[in-house]
């Protein structure tokens, strides 16, 4: 008679397992706030960097205007996605040198889709440092970004559609 | 008493510890969807476990493959259309067998485009991009100071670039052989400490309040301490050896932290190039498109009907040339398995 093999069966959690592991996720501090958003700051505080987009729902189908946010956090090379407050999504981020000095003069709460260019202009130090450039014609579309002080803030004939902070380094910044 | 954890290390301990259990107990996939804390603290969780864990491998892609290979696919739907459209106007494909192939190949041209404005959306848009690029390509080595930061952590990075810093001050002064060993450390001290008031002052803005050049300076004050107090000052040979050393330490520090910031300017806030399989919308997009391009019941239902209408027997030989002729692959395996599919087609068609 051959050698017998015996499977082993469905593996049953330990009880004292599952009361340990409760025990650590009661410890776990617990998000407040009314979105996912607000939840994930409570979490992990402000953005290090973060983008704000404005567009409309369905690609431009409908009049609906939707605010995606990704916040980064580069301590952990992650960022969050939302859409109105909602996580849609988590990425990976590429982290920055331990001596890049982040934007942190910013918060994405600063930034509504109503605001104008005098209206973000008063969020700076120094207005007139920002530079203006036109959106390439090739685009297609008839954009207008506004860039200085670890921000950019582009405005199409809808109103401002993109906020962008961004840290400084050394070096020159990839092409 | 255990030490008080900050928030992200319990996260951290807890999403490992959850994880790790989960995936013991019942196997891997399931850890994502058995949500033994609420989604966020999940999200966060995995954020931070997923950077401890380090990285997967996964595929690269840039802006411009989004388009080119959204064309690729789109084309390659195309092309099954114009062979579906042949094979309807001869008769050869009909009924039901075309309506749900137009609609499969309706879906599937739809799950091209939407997984492809998930990773437009991944990747930004694409006048940000425009716009950001060329805004950063002018706005190199305009930045002298750095408008919004507090004017002595300001003053501090501006003398660093241009070489006027206490550190180099420092290095200098210990280079100074007119004066006592006694003072030149005292002006390094002086200066040692302007250095850690400016990091100071710029904490809240740094990537790394803590980085390794901070702890250098900090390591370094420590050093001209000792060797300017009279209680722990070493013999006199080994004060000069020192000294000379703490010198070029101070050297090499004020070198590391000017080619730092030289040419400070700005950096692009990306998402990793291994984003696209990491993230869970795109990965369910992924998967309808290829679930969609694997169901086709056409073929097999064009070479039944081939079968039928030339009384063919369904023969491996009698397949692969239909197959040819409709200019599909011919693999061996998809040979066996069309020939097995279209003979039990036709039955069921001719009962």
């Amino acid at each position: 008679m051959g050698p017998t093999i015996s499977m082993p069966g469905a593996v049953t959690p330990d009880a004292r397992v599952v009361a340990g592991l409760q025990a650590v996720t009661d410890r776990m501090p617990k998000p407040a706030g009314a979105t996912d958003r607000d939840q994930v700051r409570s979490l992990l505080g402000a953005p290090d960097a973060f983008e704000v987009a404005f567009d409309l729902a369905d690609g431009g189908r409908r009049e609906t205007l939707i605010r995606y946010e990704t916040w980064h956090y580069f301590e952990l090379e992650s960022a969050f996605e939302f859409a109105d407050g909602d996580l849609i999504g988590n990425m990976p981020a590429d982290d920055v040198p331990p001596l890049a000095i982040l934007p942190r003069q910013y918060d994405p709460s600063m930034f509504r889709a109503d605001m104008t260019v005098a209206d973000v202009k008063k969020l700076v130090a120094a207005p007139d440092s920002l530079m203006r450039i036109d959106a390439p014609s090739e685009l297609g579309v008839k954009a207008t970004a506004y860039y200085g002080e670890q921000l950019m803030v582009a405005f199409d004939e809808s109103g401002l559609v993109l906020v962008e902070t961004y840290p400084l380094q050394g070096g020159r910044s990839e092409q | 008493m255990s030490p008080r954890r900050n928030p992200l290390e319990q996260i951290a301990l807890g999403s490992l510890a959850v994880g790790l259990v989960l995936a013991a107990t019942l196997g891997p996939g399931t850890a994502g969807d058995a949500h033994a804390v609420d989604p966020v603290t999940y999200a966060v969780g995995r954020a931070v476990t997923r950077f401890l864990l380090g990285t997967l491998p996964h595929r690269a892609r840039d802006y411009q493959e989004i388009n080119k290979n959204k064309n690729a696919d789109l084309a390659e739907v195309a092309n099954q259309q114009t062979i579906r459209q042949y094979q309807s106007d001869r008769g050869w494909l009909g009924g039901d067998a075309a309506a749900q192939e137009q609609q499969r190949l309706d879906s599937l041209r739809q799950g091209i485009i939407d997984r492809a404005e998930r990773e437009k959306r991944i990747t930004k848009y694409d006048y940000d991009r425009a716009i950001g690029r060329e805004a950063r390509t002018a706005v190199q080595g305009v930045i002298t100071s750095l408008p919004g930061i507090d004017p002595t952590a300001a003053k501090f990075v501006s003398n660093v670039i241009g070489g006027a810093d206490p550190l180099s001050a420092a290095a200098g002064a210990l280079n100074d052989p007119s004066k006592p060993v006694t003072d030149r450390l005292a002006i390094v001290k002086a200066q040692l400490a302007e250095t850690q008031a400016a990091f100071t002052s710029l904490r809240d803005r740094l990537r790394d309040p803590n980085s390794l050049l901070k702890r250098e300076v900090d390591r370094l004050k420590d050093e001209a301490f000792i060797l300017s107090d009279p209680r722990s000052q070493p013999a006199p040979g080994e004060l000069e050896q020192r000294v000379n050393k703490l010198q070029q330490e101070l050297a090499q520090t004020r070198d590391a932290i000017e080619g730092a910031w030289r040419d400070l300017t700005g950096s692009d806030v990306k998402i990793n190039k291994e984003r696209f399989a990491r993230d869970d919308t795109w990965l369910g997009l992924n998967a309808d498109v290829q679930a969609l391009k694997d169901t086709s019941d056409a073929t097999k239902a064009v070479i039944a009907a081939a079968m039928i209408r030339d009384r063919q027997e369904g023969t491996e030989e009698n397949v692969r040339e239909l197959l040819r002729n409709a200019g599909l692959p011919t693999g061996e395996e998809t040979v066996k398995r069309m020939a097995a599919e279209s003979i039990s087609e036709s039955l069921k068609a001719q009962i």
